[in-house]
């Protein structure tokens, strides 16, 4: 499948170029994140104890001094508030280990986005090599198709397709705690199929219309002429000529879309339509309310958010640098 | 005797272009004999091209063949089909009913091209050895009856470690490249086209096309941006090729020195139509349209530094519908024209001395019968004559 080249051309371009080797890293850090949650999250993220509410992460240090009714008298107290390191990030309202939150969140995040670009990959490639090989009618049909779908924001779309098809979600049993390896943390990881489904369907118009470009741009290459003259089929031509030269753009594309994913996918549990709590964007809308003097429930999973993004992006360009020949390698 | 082994009668195609209707092929009918080479000469823009890629249903939108037939033998199809058939004339079947699906599968079990520039000619990201097993493998599945759909595309992408092509394939994919004289065809076979120079990658192309096992090669241009020795080569070995497979080459070009040296035939296009259809040593010894008169003295002779070159001067006529002039279409830059010339459209009519050897210019009989030849009237028994002669 990977061939030798893009082997060699992929760590080339992580040799020389660092961004891309942070990238890289911060997306496998995210990965193994969300892949080993039980395993990393120092507490079970939906523990609630309401005698460590508001706990500040470890770092910070010092007294406060707040003034309140102490025994029936107005006074002004120093309190020790330093944070402690069995809630490293500190915890929310509720007590929940703000840390664990994050690490779980990375999981929904992570889950949702590599299942809605998968969906929209397989769904944008059909569609885009489809109407770019075939042209004619069916282009103009499908192609009307996604031009309508993308005049609208995503977001809009996304929350129609949430309001028709109602919150469903799917329980996958978490290997680590089924396994017994881990107790005393979530049985089950939520995955919320309306969002994901609703995301794949705004998303695949994008890679449908560079599928359907690159389809045009190789249909119209000799070698492809040269097939017909052979006697292949369209589909045979579309497999092994077509295919094969147009997925390059399309995969650098399709793993840009991620953080755009991730980015739709917080922006929906924000708005509540998370079907999960164990979500960034749920996260940084509990702690809204309490920005002033909490700070860190809001910013810590949007840090995430903000590690996730940057990391995929760089490793879009890293991939499109290592993989696109015709891109200009000099000094940015 | 001569069978012929593609009949094309009355072949148009157009393009419908924003810029208006192009006629590119105007009208042509002609024979392809079995085991013959016919050529196509013509300047650029004559429609050669599009008459050969019309030939293998290579017309693509916004291009279209509106009109004519394309008859071609095959007994066992037409027999299969039935004499019934709208489609079927005796063993001759006709391409252009036939649905697509057939149509295509008669491109790689009977019909071979060979394309202009190798270079663009072969997918850069596969080895020469893969591609043209990918030509025998497709033969070989077409002739087994097997289907490449979208059920088959699917299987082949969900399967990891899927190769289109069978290692019998490969192995008669080396077996053609040893036989278009590649040397090492084992270690060529495995590199990739860019390692191949132009003259080996024509040859390879050739081998691309020898994989369907045709019975007509189309050769598109196969000798251009080659240089000279290299082309040598090339009609050398489509010469050898035909001696032995029996195949007929239609063969387009614009070079006269490569169809004098291996084409039976010439036809002489001009304007998307033939101006002159016969035998090559006939029609360039004695040529009987000024047109083609006009192409031989543009030749340079390499003996004779005196003999001066004449051009044809001005351009090759648009091709558009509404631009293209009432009469021949050769008119506006002939040196023999005359006011009836820009009235009336010439056929393609047998010369007088020999009836395979067809001209289209109302001018033919008598310019040739004055310069040239004694008058000579056009009277059965000289057209039997002419006819007999030239099937010897």
């Amino acid at each position: 499948m990977i061939s030798k080249r893009t082997r060699t051309a992929v760590l080339k371009e992580l040799h020389s170029n660092k961004l891309a080797t942070v990238g890289t890293a911060l997306i496998l850090c995210m990965l193994f994140v969300g892949m080993f949650a039980p395993v990393l999250a120092p507490h079970d993220p939906t523990q609630q104890d309401n005698s460590q509410t508001h706990q500040p992460p470890a770092f910070m240090g010092g007294e406060t001094e707040t003034t309140r009714l102490v025994d029936g008298e107005m006074q002004t107290v120093t309190e020790d508030n330093s944070g402690s390191l069995t809630h490293p990030l500190g915890t929310d309202t509720n007590g929940r280990d703000v840390l664990s939150r994050a690490i779980y969140g990375a999981r929904t995040s992570l889950l949702v986005a590599l299942t809605a670009m998968m969906a929209s990959l397989i769904l944008g490639t059909s569609v885009g090599m489809t109407a770019g090989y075939f042209g004619g009618k069916t282009d103009t049909i499908l192609m009307r198709f996604v031009d309508v779908v993308l005049a609208f924001p995503a977001l809009l779309i996304t929350l129609a397709m949430i309001g028709v098809i109602g919150p469903l979600t799917f329980f996958i049993p978490d290997p680590f705690v089924t396994s017994g390896l881990i107790t005393d943390r979530p049985t089950h990881m939520v995955f919320p199929v309306t969002i994901t489904a609703a995301i794949a369907a705004v998303i695949w118009v994008w890679i449908a219309r560079v599928a359907r470009s690159e389809a045009i741009r190789v249909k119209n290459e000799e070698y492809v002429t040269a097939a017909r003259t052979m006697g292949r089929s369209n589909f045979g031509i579309i497999r092994k000529h077509v295919l094969p030269n147009s997925i390059t753009p399309i995969l650098v594309l399709a793993t840009i879309q991620v953080a755009s994913i991730i980015i739709i996918e917080s922006s929906l549990s924000f708005l509540g339509f998370a079907g999960t709590n164990l979500s960034w964007g749920y996260d940084i809308a509990q702690g809204r309310d309490y920005l002033g003097t909490s700070w860190w429930l809001s910013t810590i999973p949007g840090l995430f958010i903000v590690i996730a993004v940057v990391g995929i992006n760089l490793f879009g360009d890293l991939l499109r640098d290592a993989l696109d020949p015709g891109i200009d390698r000099g000094e940015v | 005797m001569t069978k012929p082994i593609i009949k094309v009668r009355n072949l148009k195609t157009r393009f419908f272009t924003e810029m208006g209707q192009v006629n590119a092929v105007d009208g042509i009918s002609f024979d392809i004999n079995q085991g013959e080479v016919l050529s196509v000469v013509g300047e650029s823009g004559s429609g050669k091209s599009v008459t050969g890629l019309s030939l293998m249903d290579l017309i693509d939108s916004p291009g279209q063949i509106t009109d004519g037939e394309i008859w071609f033998h095959h007994p066992d199809l037409a027999a299969e089909r039935g004499a019934a058939d709208d489609a079927v004339d005796g063993e001759f079947v006709n391409l252009r009913s036939l649905h697509q699906k057939a149509r295509r599968s008669l491109c790689g079990t009977e019909l071979g091209m060979i394309f202009q520039d190798p270079g663009s000619a072969f997918h850069p990201a596969l080895t020469v050895g893969e591609q043209i097993g990918e030509a025998v493998e497709s033969r070989r599945r077409i002739a087994r009856g097997e289907d490449y759909d979208v059920k088959e595309m699917l299987l082949d992408l969900c399967s990891l470690r899927s190769s289109f092509v069978s290692d019998e394939s490969y192995d008669e994919a080396i077996g053609l490249l040893e036989q278009v004289d590649i040397p090492d065809p084992i270690d060529r076979a495995d590199e990739y086209p860019h390692e191949f120079s132009g003259g080996m990658l024509q040859r390879a192309m050739v081998a691309q096309a020898l994989a369907s096992d045709p019975a007509v090669l189309i050769a598109d241009e196969p000798t251009t941006g080659l240089d000279v020795t290299i082309q040598a080569g090339i009609i050398d070995l489509l010469r050898e090729l035909q001696a032995d497979t029996g195949m007929s080459i239609f063969l387009i070009t614009h070079n006269i020195g490569v169809v004098s040296s291996i084409a039976d035939r010439v036809a002489i296009m001009y304007g998307g139509k033939f101006l002159e259809l016969g035998p090559t040593d006939r029609v360039f010894e004695k040529p009987a349209n000024p047109y083609t008169e006009g192409l031989l003295n543009c030749l340079p002779d390499p003996t004779d530094a005196t003999n001066i070159i004449e051009p044809i001067h001005g351009n090759v006529p648009s091709l558009l519908d509404h631009e293209m002039p009432a009469g021949c279409s050769y008119a506006d830059r002939c040196p023999a024209v005359t006011e009836e010339c820009t009235e009336t459209n010439p056929s393609l009519q047998p010369t007088p001395e020999t009836a395979n050897h067809l001209v289209a210019c109302i001018h033919a009989e008598t310019a040739e019968s004055t310069t040239t030849f004694p008058v000579a009237t056009t009277t059965p028994s000289v057209l039997s004559d002419g006819g007999a002669s030239a099937d010897e």
